[in-house]
């Protein structure tokens, strides 16, 4: 391997614009002038106000959506469209309610025609890993909202992706179920060493699973501020770098929210 | 459905007869209610004296039944209801097959294909709303009387529903299911068959099911004026001429009891197999 990639990052965005209804009298700037560049194996979160193009940002990484200008690379090639490179989970789950958590997962193998017996062998890892034995064969429909993401989560990691994007994946759950999944995550960043996009509203959520806190500012949106969470795993949320760090975030989040609030005020009036 | 709520204090034999009962409540009461309906019908044609031929009592209907049941008296052919429902089975199914295989795809299509459902959708709306008996006449001017017209007819009852339900559905399908599967490395064929199709099964069950309850008037109806030997429909527009109202009121029970019967077992099986198995919608909600 040569000094030139282990030195490219991973995923690089420089002076990334969206521009929604571009060219239209709607047209509404979402982004504007994004900078971010992320090393291979690297977790990294993506905070700030609701609106302030953060998912937008996760969805042009994932090749959903194209940036209006700037340059988005991914292993230093220009992201063309989706792409199993990638894994991606969303807050909503959406899972396959039509097949069984087994085929679910196997979601990825199947059109990459991983032969049955690989097949078998990956998904009884991840079954394992996300502690869903015995579940198989069951329906997404009847696990409950944690049981299903975790079944999104080794649906995006079966076919093995360089890239976890996650959108607000454990926004839709409840405290003790979050704990716990952030704890898991944990975990399996430090068993598969993925390279992780996070977006989230929580500054804890960001605090205990990351290793840069990217805050958005308020639309058009940049990154306003990276923070380096040099901490160890497992992170104590009372300890005392961990409240400094929670207390910096907190007050910078503050300022980006009050401008969206005053933002929304003006577009509604 | 499974609710054990009998108070501690109720004796073990209350609450067995208690829940015994509630089990079989919804067994019996159906049965109870068609027996009292034909009891009440039949006390009126006694008792009332209304002619016979007009209303015939439900005892001498279900008598007219069996005999046409039956190997016959050597006049009439033997097996005769038989024959009809016969027909009439083979219009209906063979109509609704084409129309299930031919709408499916266009539904699908235009769920798909923003363009194509711009320019159908209007036309669709249009015709699903003229009643199927309405063009029962055009039909027979261009194809003639025959199997073949009833057939057709029952392709036209059956097939906007289906087109209808199937575009619903595609375009019912979350948008981030699909970004999941372009990220898994779907191609478009994968995502069409792998996604778009399960996403849509409850809409396509849904469509069918109407589909089915529209095919089943149009074969009758289209049978009442294109069938030339056999079919239920056709029969109990033939016995009007012979004044055989109880073969009439026969035919009647036999549209009824096929009908409910295609509707409840036909698609509650297929319902308990996809749908209700799955969770994504309970059969009350189709």
């Amino acid at each position: 391997m040569s000094d030139a990639t282990v030195t490219a990052p991973k995923i690089a965005a420089r002076n990334i614009v969206k521009i929604y209804n571009h060219g239209t009298r709607n047209a509404v700037k979402a982004v504007d002038g994004l900078d971010l560049e992320v090393r291979q194996g690297e977790f990294v979160s993506l905070l700030g106000p609701s609106g302030c193009g953060k998912s937008t940002f996760l969805y042009m990484i994932g090749g959903f959506e194209k940036p209006t200008r700037g340059e988005l690379l991914l292993d230093s090639q220009p992201i063309k469209g989706p792409g199993s490179n990638r894994g991606i989970v969303f807050q909503e789950y959406v899972l396959f309610p039509w097949q069984t958590v087994y085929r679910n997962i196997e979601f990825g193998l199947r059109v990459n025609k991983v032969p049955q017996q690989e097949r078998a062998e990956r998904i009884g890892k991840l079954v394992r890993m996300i502690g869903l034995q015995g579940f198989e064969d069951t329906y997404p429909a009847t696990l409950s909202g944690g049981m299903q993401q975790r079944v999104a989560l080794a649906r995006a990691l079966a076919y093995d992706p360089d890239i976890l994007l996650m959108d607000e994946p454990f926004g839709a759950l409840d405290a003790q179920t979050r704990s716990r999944m952030i704890t898991d995550l944990i975990d399996i960043h430090q068993k598969t060493h993925k390279t992780t996009l996070f977006v989230t509203h929580s500054v804890q959520e960001a605090l205990l699973l990351s290793d840069r806190v990217c805050l958005f500012s308020a639309r058009p949106s940049k990154i306003k501020t990276i923070f380096e969470i040099d901490l160890p795993h497992p992170r104590e949320i009372t300890e005392d770098q961990f409240v400094a760090h929670e207390r910096a975030i907190m007050e910078s989040l503050e300022v980006e929210v009050s401008k969206t609030i005053a933002l929304d005020k003006v577009e509604a009036g | 459905m499974s609710e054990i709520a009998p108070s501690a204090a109720a004796g073990m034999d209350d609450r067995t007869s208690w829940l015994a009962w509630k089990n079989l409540r919804p067994r019996v009461v159906p049965v109870l209610s068609i027996l009292a309906f034909g009891l009440l019908w039949e006390l009126v044609v006694l008792f009332a004296v209304i002619n016979p031929v007009l209303l015939p009592p439900p005892s001498a209907v279900l008598a007219r039944l069996f005999e046409m049941m039956g190997p016959g008296d050597g006049v009439a052919p033997s097996y005769l209801m038989l024959r009809h429902i016969g027909a009439t089975m083979v219009a209906l199914l063979g109509g609704f097959a084409i129309a299930a295989l031919v709408s499916s795809a266009i539904g699908l299509m235009m769920g798909i294909n923003r363009t194509a459902y711009e320019w159908l959708n209007p036309i669709i709306s249009v015709f699903m709303v003229i009643p199927n008996i309405a063009v029962v006449p055009v039909i027979i001017l261009w194809f003639g009387l025959g199997l073949h017209t009833v057939i057709i007819v029952v392709v036209m009852g059956a097939c906007f529903p289906i087109i209808y339900t199937a575009a619903a559905g595609v375009q019912s399908c979350p948008k981030k299911m699909i970004w999941a599967a372009q990220t898994a490395g779907a191609n478009k064929r994968q995502i069409l068959f792998s996604v778009l199709i399960g996403a849509t099964m409850p809409y396509l069950i849904a469509g069918h099911k109407l589909a089915l309850g529209r095919a089943w008037r149009a074969v009758i109806a289209g049978e009442i004026f294109a069938a030339t030997k056999y079919g239920v429909g056709f029969m109990i527009y033939d016995a009007r001429t012979f004044l055989d109202s109880k073969a009439m009121f026969a035919g009647l029970i036999v549209v009824g009891l096929i009908g409910m019967t295609l509707e409840r077992q036909i698609f509650g099986f297929i319902e308990k197999k996809t749908v209700v198995r799955w969770g994504v919608a309970s059969s009350k909600n189709l």
